[in-house]
């Protein structure tokens, strides 16, 4: 038998271990509970709820403010109006108390018959489809109870029918009952309507407030676990279609789910709000419109981790170091420490428009992208391409000036002073690249000196023996001054701080800065050169962008002897000390060593170079060292591979890819912040590293300010690795592939310069109006005497609707046959290629979707010539305008082109509209409206009837027969139609 | 603030691998034996110093970056735990050696202990417990140190400092000094076969049963140098001592990513022919090449194991410290298998300290280095 089971009542001992376990196991039941409540509350408690519940304070708050105003709105007099009339309301029904009653009890009755019929009449219908069913697939086997399934589908059909009557004819009876009823109660029926209408915006906001107020029911909806069901507090997310995360070995669909805390972004009335509740500030471009952020989310602008509901794991980047300090708290650091794990962090601000590009691809300028495209254009202007390489950009001419033939140009003693500190000759965007470091060494700068001497002497050794430019004749130092002043030098070029038109953006983007500053061009070019140059700047350079003005001899000698007498002798007069041969040789030794030259061999070769071939050797070595070959071209480096590091996927750049060197902690740990120092101070980053002479880093500095520096940063992080779907990018138009390619070269000529096209241009116009006020002229006159707005953006519309392309072609080509031949300022010659030259016309007629390059000519009808000729003689057009050469008795500014031109010239659309709002086309422009709307305005009534549209078409079809000869023989009756163009495209 | 910075210097540099390893290696061997050393008071002791040691330290920033990431606090109490339980049993079997010598039996033959327990409740009740309390550990241990999620894995941007899960750094810092076929694949397998043919080799029947160090001195001494310090301490030093580029870091030192360290590590080959014969050897046969290094291999390997089972040599060290160099006695007891089994694992195990102790003083890189056909030792 085996032994008796040992109960805890009978051994004590064993009773007391139970006990005594009984009561551990009490407590850690009690722990784990504990542990479990934490797990659930931890569980609970989320970063974004917080940020919600505070948000739904802010919400209700602002919808009990736009009650009170809801209610504010309401017409006392008329509610109390509405009230009388509901009162009245009731004494009507109460005095047809019984007649009410009956009525109701009439429309009661018939809804219980309505809802009889109609559920028959329904549920006969679905028998109907079972019998039809039935029959089908009966007669389809040819089986012998078809006839009778057929039968039994007629049947149904035909009380189906019968129901159908019945139905209407119940739905008749209780509209009639309903109408008697509302006849008895109309008064307070429409008392409640209008009550209703008026408190329609009150009880809409009502609703709303009932629905996001914190009560009983959403505390109970938000518990712990019973959260799972329709809790008021939950993650919102955005699922943009078709777009990715890309985490390296494949793409993740992007999911953003930043609206969770960022609650009031596309919401009225956050404007003022903290972050992170704050309305975005262009929600109605970007979260509607063309960005509607259900198709484009938040991060394919603003990067970050869209999945994440956390500060520091939605990737915040801070913008300054005082907010990386400010956003210690979020990462329970000192210091911001934002998710290093994820590849894009979020753009810093101001930087957002730098993701614009990713999906405008092909774009010349990003319509509002204003910092992003000043970052590129700024990028463009600084040649920042010539060091660093930009897939993309490959194409660009170099942007300083050819030094080939520079000795020609002007002399060393001045490129001494120049190339060592540029800035203090005048205002220029050619970098620094000496005495630029923040911890520079008198040592070093006494290097310095040497290095610039030796690049000296290579230049001028290598731009060979050129043959000296003759002495210009003499010219009028004043008459030059006016025509440097009127003839369209200043649309690209200033002299010294002349702010005129450059009061928008930076200077260094400006159209009047496209040429050199010409500050001090007497102390550093040769006359001879100058005269050379501004009769014809492609002979000297053929890469030039300078176009030619046409001047002539004399034009050019008075020109010269304006410039040249535009000296900066102080900075002439800077010393320039000599070459020291001692540390000239040690930088070559230093360049020897760094080819792997056998140390013993290196004294040897330096033993075996005389002085002049050491200083060149210098000079060729730190040509190459510091890239300057990147911007100019030099003798010698045609071939050599820019120095800078390639800047294509630079935005996508990881920041732990960056040497902070020893800034770190004084600048933002994050990629703008490094570029953004970079940019202010090129070399800083080698502060206190000891490095060789070779391993210092070379990038110049340009001197840009603050801002600049921010706009570059943004061009900067536009370059980016990041592939968007080829279905979410931006598509262009064949019509936009045009106009891009035109914005391409306009910019590269500097158009705009003179003219105005779209929202910007027009330069020039500062200098004529200057100009007038100078000679206290009236300075309305300013439109008339500026070269002409080419685009006008408000109205859409501009010179490529204006003028036939053939005529555009050979103005460009040949702009020597002027317009408006009383303008001081020309329209100089770019000797643009045939390939630029249809860009340009293109562009124009792409900008305006008219027909390129032929264009259907209007047929011409007699009679309403002869209108015409009578409309264009009454209003005496030919007060203002030239005719066949014929000038007007008049003041320039108030001349108007010549109307002979019209045939060959404009576009008849063109005309029309023209004739009809002149302003419209080209505002402040001197052209009157002579064609009101209403024909009561009409000056000439009696000409076809006064009609706007009638008399428009006669005066351009009698403008659409005019001709280089003046009018057609006999003008006032010409014989028959005809088509109008002398010179049409298509010749 | 400078004496501190200068205590902090201390430590950083008596963590230094060569010292470190080498002070606990030796630390290790002058204490086993030592039966003063295993006394509660000392265990109690060590471990107050080493806590407080923690506790100080995670003033230092860098300290306490490492040590309380959360990846690595279960290493942190690894350690602790290890310490413990190795106090535990050496203290027990210290006991019992006492006990024996005094001609009683060991505690665990003492009738109260070899008396019988209940399934209920001693052993079910008490698992439901610990299981309770595990949860309980586990579960709050979940919530406060976050698992952390890192980067999207990319081959082109490793992180840096590389480490393999903490189980497997002690593997991870052998590759310093090995191979990665010897350091991956041939040690690892030689430490599974190894402890599994342990019941076969160790037939030492005392022991079984209860805690005893003097009847087991060998057996002990061999299993927990393999394992604190070929296993625990490597372990560690991968966890909390090497940073990036593998680099060591002292325990206040901050993780700097640019750090350099230089490697100038040179081959057996090189020592033989070029320093020692100025002869030439980039003409020379691999074979000819790296004969020194074979024939030192072979010899390690092949000729080692039987001199050792014909030596009965005893060696003492200063402090006390006696060994065999000669194990005759083994292969008297062994057999000529077992015995080569044996000696060859324990050669393989010594094979580590002895690369890093070459590595450490004369900059050895390989012993026998063919790279042509990717074999080094």
């Amino acid at each position: 038998m085996p032994p008796a089971k040992p109960e805890p009542g009978r051994d004590p001992e064993m009773a007391e271990r139970t006990i005594k376990l009984n009561l551990v196991f009490a407590l850690t039941s009690i722990g784990l509970l504990l542990a479990f409540s934490y797990m659930v509350w931890d569980d609970y408690n989320r970063e974004w709820k917080g940020y919600q519940k505070r948000f739904n304070g802010l919400e209700v708050k602002l919808t009990q403010d736009q009650v009170q105003q809801a209610l504010g709105k309401v017409d006392a007099a008329r509610r109390q109006q509405l009230q009388a009339q509901l009162a009245q309301g009731e004494k009507e029904i109460a005095a047809h108390r019984d007649e009410v009653r009956k009525a109701e009890q009439d429309s009661s009755k018939l809804d219980a018959e309505w809802y009889r019929t109609d559920q028959e009449y329904r549920f006969t219908k679905a028998d109907i489809d079972v019998a039809r069913y039935n029959y089908e697939e009966a007669a389809h086997d040819s089986s012998r109870g078809a006839e009778r399934k057929r039968r039994r589908l007629d049947d149904l059909t035909r009380k189906w029918e019968a129901l159908r009557l019945q139905l209407e004819d119940v739905n008749a009876r209780k509209a009639e009952a309903a109408k008697r009823l509302q006849e008895l109660e109309k008064t307070k029926l429409d008392a409640e309507n209008a009550q209703k209408e008026m408190y329609a915006e009150y009880n809409r906001l009502e609703e709303k407030l009932h629905k996001i107020e914190p009560g009983v029911v959403s505390f109970v909806r938000n518990l712990p676990v019973i959260d799972f069901a329709n809790p008021s507090l939950k993650i919102n997310q955005i699922m943009p279609t078709g777009l990715q995360d890309d985490v390296v070995f494949t793409g993740t669909p992007k999911v953003d789910r930043c609206t969770t805390c960022h609650l009031g972004i596309d919401k009225r009335g956050f404007e003022n709000a903290p972050q992170p509740f704050t309305t975005h500030p262009n929600f109605e471009f970007y979260l509607q419109g063309p960005h509607p952020v259900e198709k484009v989310g938040c991060t394919s602008c603003h990067q970050g981790r869209g999945r994440a509901t956390g500060f520091v794991n939605a990737a915040h980047t801070a913008s300054s170091v005082d907010e990386e300090k400010k956003w210690g708290r979020y990462s329970g650091t000192a210091s911001y420490h934002g998710l290093h794990f994820w590849d894009y962090p979020m753009m810093a601000r101001g930087h957002t428009e730098a993701q614009c590009m990713k999906c405008h691809q092909g774009m010349v300028e990003v319509p509002r992208a204003t910092s992003l495209n000043t970052g590129l254009l700024l990028i463009e202007r600084y040649g920042c391409y010539g060091c660093h390489k930009i897939k993309g950009w490959e194409g660009f001419r170099k942007v300083g000036p050819d030094l080939t033939r520079i000795t020609s140009k002007t002399n060393e003693e001045w490129i001494y002073r120049w190339i060592k500190e540029p800035k203090g000759f005048r205002p220029t965007r050619m970098p620094q690249i000496w005495d630029v470091r923040v911890d520079e060494t008198a040592e070093q700068k006494h290097r310095n000196d040497t290095e610039a001497n030796a690049v000296i002497a290579y230049l001028v050794s290598n731009a060979g023996a050129a043959e000296p430019y003759p002495p210009p004749p003499a010219g009028d130092l004043e008459a030059g001054r006016k025509l440097f002043e009127s003839v369209g030098c200043l649309a690209c070029h200033r002299v010294g701080n002349d702010r005129r038109g450059l009061n928008e953006g930076f200077d260094a983007a400006a159209f009047r800065t496209h040429g050199p500053n010409l500050d001090g061009t007497g102390s550093k070019v040769n006359a001879g050169w100058l005269y050379a140059w501004v009769r014809n700047p492609r002979g000297y350079w053929h890469e030039t962008r300078m176009p030619n003005l046409r001047l002539t001899d004399k034009e050019a000698a008075d020109v010269t002897a304006y410039l040249m007498s535009l000296k900066n002798d102080g900075f002439a007069s800077r010393p320039r000390p000599a070459i020291d041969a001692k540390v000239r040789d040690d930088i070559v030794r230093e360049y020897l060593v760094a080819a792997s030259t056998p140390i013993k061999e290196v004294e040897q070769k330096l033993a075996s170079m005389d002085e002049r071939q050491r200083t060149l050797f210098v000079g060729e070595k730190t040509i190459g060292r510091y890239g300057c070959f990147g911007c100019h071209t030099i003798t010698g480096f045609e071939k050599t591979a820019p120095i800078g590091v390639e800047l294509t996927e630079e935005g996508s750049k990881l920041v732990e890819r960056l040497d902070f060197g020893f800034e770190e902690g004084k600048i933002p740990h994050t990629l703008p912040g490094w570029v953004h120092r970079k940019l202010l101070e090129p070399r800083v980053f080698d502060k206190d590293k000891v490095k060789r002479p070779e391993e210092l880093l070379r990038m110049p500095k340009f001197w840009v300010g603050d801002d600049e520096a921010d706009a570059i940063v943004t061009g900067v992080l536009s370059f980016t690795k990041e592939q968007v779907p080829m279905a979410a990018q931006r598509q262009l138009s064949a019509d936009d592939r045009f106009v891009a390619r035109g914005q391409r070269l306009i910019r590269e000529k500097n158009c705009q310069g003179c003219h105005q096209v779209g929202e910007r241009g027009g330069a020039f116009r500062e200098i004529v109006k200057a100009n007038l006020e100078a000679e206290q002229k009236d300075t309305l006159q300013v439109v008339g005497l500026s070269p002409p707005l080419l685009y006008n953006d408000k109205e859409k519309i501009g010179e490529g609707a204006r003028v036939q392309t053939a005529w555009l072609h050979d103005f460009i080509k040949d702009p020597s046959k002027k317009i408006r031949p009383w303008l001081q300022v020309r329209m100089p010659t770019f000797e643009f290629s045939e390939d630029e030259t249809n860009v340009v016309t293109h562009f124009f007629a792409s900008l305006d979707k008219v027909p390129y390059p032929y264009e259907q000519k209007p047929e011409l009808q007699a009679p309403m010539v002869a209108a015409g000729h009578d409309l264009f003689t009454r209003w005496q057009c030919i007060k203002c305008h030239v005719v066949a050469g014929k000038l007007p008795n008049q003041e320039p500014a108030f001349m108007a082109p010549d109307l002979a031109n019209v045939p060959g010239r404009l576009r008849a659309a063109w005309l029309a509209q023209w004739l009809a709002d002149p302003q419209k086309i080209q505002p402040g422009t001197r052209m009157p409206s002579n064609f009101p709307e209403k024909p009561e305005e009409n000056a000439f009534p009696e000409i076809l009837g006064g009609d706007q549209h009638q008399q428009i078409e006669a005066v351009r079809s009698y403008l659409l027969t005019l001709g280089p000869g003046g009018p057609p023989v006999g003008g006032e009756k010409p014989k028959a139609a005809r088509t109008a163009a002398a010179g049409g495209p298509g010749r | 603030m400078g004496a501190v910075n200068a205590l902090k210097g201390v430590v950083n540099s008596l963590t230094n691998p060569p010292i470190f390893i080498t002070l606990v290696a030796v630390t290790f061997f002058l204490v086993i034996g030592r039966r003063a050393f295993w006394r509660p008071r000392v265990g109690l002791a060590v471990g107050v110093v080493a806590a407080a040691f923690m506790a100080v330290s995670t003033f230092d920033p860098n300290f306490r970056l490492i040590v309380a990431k959360p990846d690595n606090i279960p290493i942190v109490a690894m350690l602790f735990l290890i310490g413990f339980f190795f106090f535990l049993s050496m203290s027990q079997a210290y006991g019992n050696d006492d006990r024996i010598a005094r001609g009683e039996p060991p505690l665990e033959a003492t009738p109260k202990e070899a008396e019988k327990t209940w399934v209920w409740p001693d052993l079910v009740y008490t698992e439901m417990v610990c299981m309770v309390i595990g949860i309980i550990v586990l579960v709050i241990w979940g919530i406060v140190f976050k698992a952390p999620i890192e980067e999207p894995a990319n081959p082109a941007r490793t992180p840096n400092p590389s480490k393999a899960p903490w189980y497997f750094l002690g593997l991870q810092e052998m590759l310093v000094y090995f191979d990665p076929w010897l350091a991956g694949v041939v040690f690892p397998s030689l430490i599974i076969v190894g402890l599994m043919a342990i019941p076969y080799l160790d037939t030492n029947p005392r022991g079984n049963g209860y805690f005893t160090f003097r009847e087991r001195r060998v057996e002990i001494t061999l299993f927990l140098f393999g394992f604190v310090i070929l296993w625990v301490l490597l372990v560690m030093l991968g966890t909390f001592l090497r940073g990036p580029n593998w680099n060591f870091f002292g325990p206040y030192e901050y993780w700097d990513l640019h750090k350099l360290l230089a490697l100038n590590n040179v081959n057996l080959s090189e020592y033989f022919w070029v320093k020692l014969f100025h002869a030439n050897i980039s003409g020379l046969n691999m074979f000819v090449r790296e004969l020194p290094g074979i024939v030192l291999v072979l010899f390690y390997v092949g000729a080692l194991p039987v001199l050792l089972a014909r030596s009965r040599r005893e060696v003492s060290l200063p402090g006390g410290v006696r060994f065999n160099v000669g194990l005759r006695k083994y292969y008297e007891k062994m057999g000529p298998w077992r015995f080569a089994v044996f000696v060859f694992l324990v050669l393989a195990m010594f094979a580590l300290p002895i690369k890093m102790v070459l590595r450490w003083t004369l900059n050895l890189k390989y012993i026998v280095a063919m790279p042509e056909i990717f074999f080094n030792i």
